[in-house]
């Protein structure tokens, strides 16, 4: 069952084909305590200590928050505010200087049998390896893997939709790591002891959808389920109503209806954590835009966006902007001096970016209503927060917004509207 | 290394390529069509009164910019389209001036007096419509093309007129249009043909005109069912259910809110035509209705996404 709305923008999956590499090591990583979703991690190395590859360097602060490991082995040169990419002001992060050994710890695990051990004690063990969402929220894995007692999860879905332009991380992992991501959605399921399992591919990545096909050929409780490409069909509400026909309650989880669900790379993440005890450290990122060396990259938490510019020789003085995940949804960073985190899927270069700073009257032409997948009305919601009448923005439920982006992006009066309703968001809220 | 500063902007950093002034040029194409066919059947003076209301459209916006001291507004091209909108309504031999007074009145006290695009309640080019249609009535009634002899239209015939019935026109030339009424309101096909095209760019709701005609056409039948195709397929009941119960600014957002305000207008038009002492309801059944959109906004709020009847 199709979802209302949704657009179709260019695809520009200009990185399809690129196989994932891997950049030098950097002299410095720049690990910032707060890279999930919840509060941020608790620091246990201090300055000057030397660290391995896969170190725990932090822990969770209470349920909702997840460890930090080195991705590198060298010293703790401090703890200094550096530049979030995402909430776009300077945050405390652990700076290590590699030594350029790369000495990694003991990865050895007894839990290679997964099935032989209880939800509980793998869930702890995903808390401990620091594994969170890898699709842009960076929600701890572990608190989706521990639904309450009362409900019963009957499907875990992989979201291998990728429906933002440009990214094509997760086409390469599906493609190559499918093995891993099919072996992670079944310590998933055992996990949640659920019955089924769907991975869900968009039309545009055939390759991918073979390559998952032949894996799960002999494997009956998987799916592999083709749909069609529509932005925003990775967000996991649309997603569940697409593959399942279910509607997730305004407000509600995934698990209400009895779902969880994860993007791709996290399957590959739990599997590696599980048979491998591999914590995570790295992640596949896009390179993309107007720049000539262009890519997928398996690179380590952390790396300054500077080092990468420097290993891949971009001649930023073209560049006018840089965009952290993708065109629709990602967040445009104003400086080079900001690191890669977890949640980080791609990186955009940009040379001509024109500004609109000047916006029309809406005239009602309500094609961001059609626009809308959840069915809100973002004319309405725009207006009144313009005019800063709180009372009748409520009424059009700015809480529901899932931040798409849709309605701006069709909006023939350039109106900035899911800006608006952050920012609305942001004021109700206090 | 100086540090470098890029642009920073809120998401999304791509745009549909597409503004307010695509979405007008889309809709001046869709009415192309029915001014041409008025072209051919009531001749060069009807080019004449399109030229005229156009130019005066454009002069009234541009005085209402220069005296806001704003920037032009009529590079967003709505003024253009109120300009062909009122010419289609006018008849065909309509005194120059009357053109270009009523359209001037329009623009300043039916679109820019509420702050322009956008802010207006009503259709500029219907408020316009009703002031010449109230100021002039004598010249607004005359549908002749032939000078110094009074004609009357289909409608006019059927309310006022009925012995005269033998003199209104064969369904197929009220479907090209060849007979006398208003310019761009007879050509049913070339008006058509501009609805397809808007359906087809997706720049008007599609269900909102077929509501509106169909309301038109039931009620018509249970009241002269003898007469329904003169009733439906004379007078303004395309222009007006293509061009104006469609138009963005005036008329309700959800599409639930566009079936319930089309259906209130073919009722209202109706109402006014077989029982009201006008033979045409559609200009007034609009402007009515276009008082009620905020109230039909109200009420229409779409349930959204995961919401659950209790």
């Amino acid at each position: 069952m199709n979802f209302s709305g949704g657009i179709h923008p260019k695809e520009n999956k200009i990185t399809q084909h690129y196989r994932i590499g891997i950049l030098q090591i950097p002299q410095f990583v720049y690990l910032h305590l707060s890279q999930h979703t919840g509060k941020p991690s608790i620091p246990i190395v201090k300055t000057g200590d030397y660290v391995l590859r896969g170190q725990k360097i932090a822990q969770p602060d209470g349920l909702v928050s997840a460890s930090l490991h080195s991705p590198v082995s060298g010293k703790v040169v401090e703890i200094k505010e550096v530049l979030h990419p995402v909430l776009c002001k300077k945050f405390p992060a652990i700076v290590i200087e590699s030594d350029g050994h790369n000495k990694t710890i003991d990865f050895s695990t007894k839990y290679k049998e997964y099935f032989r051990f209880s939800a509980e004690e793998l869930v702890n063990r995903i808390k401990d390896l620091g594994i969170v969402g890898l699709g842009g929220a960076m929600f701890p894995s572990h608190v989706k893997l521990s639904p309450p007692r009362d409900k019963i999860i009957d499907y875990v879905i992989a979201n291998g939709c990728e429906c933002e332009p440009y990214l094509t991380c997760d086409d390469r992992v599906m493609q190559e790591n499918s093995l891993e991501l099919v072996e992670g959605l079944r310590i998933v399921m055992h996990i949640l002891n659920a019955l089924k399992g769907i991975i869900v591919v968009e039309d545009n990545k055939m390759q991918a959808y073979q390559k998952l096909k032949e894996k799960v050929s002999t494997i009956p409780n998987i799916e592999i389920k083709l749909v069609k490409t529509k932005y925003p069909q990775g967000a996991e509400k649309q997603l569940i109503k697409k593959v399942l026909n279910k509607e997730v309650p305004s407000g509600g989880l995934p698990m209400d209806v009895g779902v969880v669900l994860h993007n791709v790379a996290t399957f590959v993440a739990i599997y590696n954590a599980i048979v491998k005890g591999i914590p995570l450290i790295e992640r596949v990122l896009t390179i993309s835009g107007d720049i000539d060396r262009k890519g997928n990259f398996l690179l380590p938490i952390g790396m300054m966006l500077k080092d990468i510019v420097k290993m891949l020789n971009i001649d930023v003085n073209n560049i006018k902007k840089i965009i952290f995940g993708g065109p629709m949804m990602g967040i445009a960073q104003e400086s080079l001096e900001t690191p890669i985190i977890k949640g980080t899927s791609g990186i955009l270069f940009f040379s001509d970016y024109k500004i609109e700073q000047e916006y029309n009257q809406c005239i009602r032409c309500a094609k961001c209503v059609e626009v809308c997948p959840m069915k809100l009305m973002p004319n309405f919601l725009s207006l009144y927060i313009e005019y800063k009448k709180w009372d009748k923005v409520n009424i059009y439920s700015p809480f529901d917004c899932i931040e798409c982006g849709c309605c701006s992006y069709v909006c023939v009066a350039k109106r900035p509207i899911v800006a608006q309703i952050k920012y609305a968001k942001s004021i109700i809220k206090k | 290394m100086e540090e470098k500063f890029f642009i920073i902007s809120p998401a999304p950093h791509i745009r549909k390529k597409h503004s307010i002034r695509t979405m007008m040029f889309d809709t001046i194409i869709a009415l192309i069509p029915a001014g041409v066919a008025s072209l051919v059947f009531f001749g060069f003076y009807s080019l004449l009164i399109i030229l005229v209301s156009v130019i005066f459209s454009v002069l009234s916006e541009l005085l209402v910019n220069l005296l806001r001291k704003q920037e032009p507004t009529v590079v967003d091209l709505s003024c253009i389209i109120t300009g062909l909108l009122f010419a289609y309504t006018l008849p065909a031999r309509l005194p120059l001036w009357i053109v270009a007074i009523g359209v001037s009145f329009g623009i300043i006290f039916g679109k820019q007096i509420y702050g322009g695009l956008g802010f207006n309640p009503f259709n500029p080019a219907l408020i316009a419509r009703a002031f010449v249609h109230i100021a002039f009535p004598q010249n607004m009634g005359n549908f002749s093309v032939v000078d110094g002899v009074s004609s009357a239209t289909a409608l006019t015939i059927l309310k006022h007129f009925p012995e005269q019935i033998s003199n209104i026109p064969s369904i197929k030339n009220l479907l090209i249009g060849n007979y006398l009424g208003s310019l761009g309101e007879t050509s049913v096909v070339f008006l058509l043909l501009g609805y397809f095209y808007l359906v087809f760019k997706k720049h008007i709701n599609p269900f909102s005109t077929l509501a509106y005609i169909l309301t038109v056409g039931i009620v018509t039948f249970f009241v002269d069912k003898q007469n329904l195709w003169i009733y439906l397929l004379s007078g303004g009941i395309f222009l007006g259910g293509i061009f104006m119960i469609t138009d963005p600014v005036t008329t309700p957002v959800s599409s639930k809110g566009k079936i319930i305000f089309a259906i209130c207008c073919g009722i209202l038009t109706c109402i006014i035509r077989f029982w009201g002492s006008y033979p045409e309801g559609v200009c007034f059944s609009i402007l009515f209705m276009n008082l009620l959109t905020p109230l039909i906004d109200n009420y229409t709020i779409r349930k959204k996404f995961g919401f659950k009847k209790v």
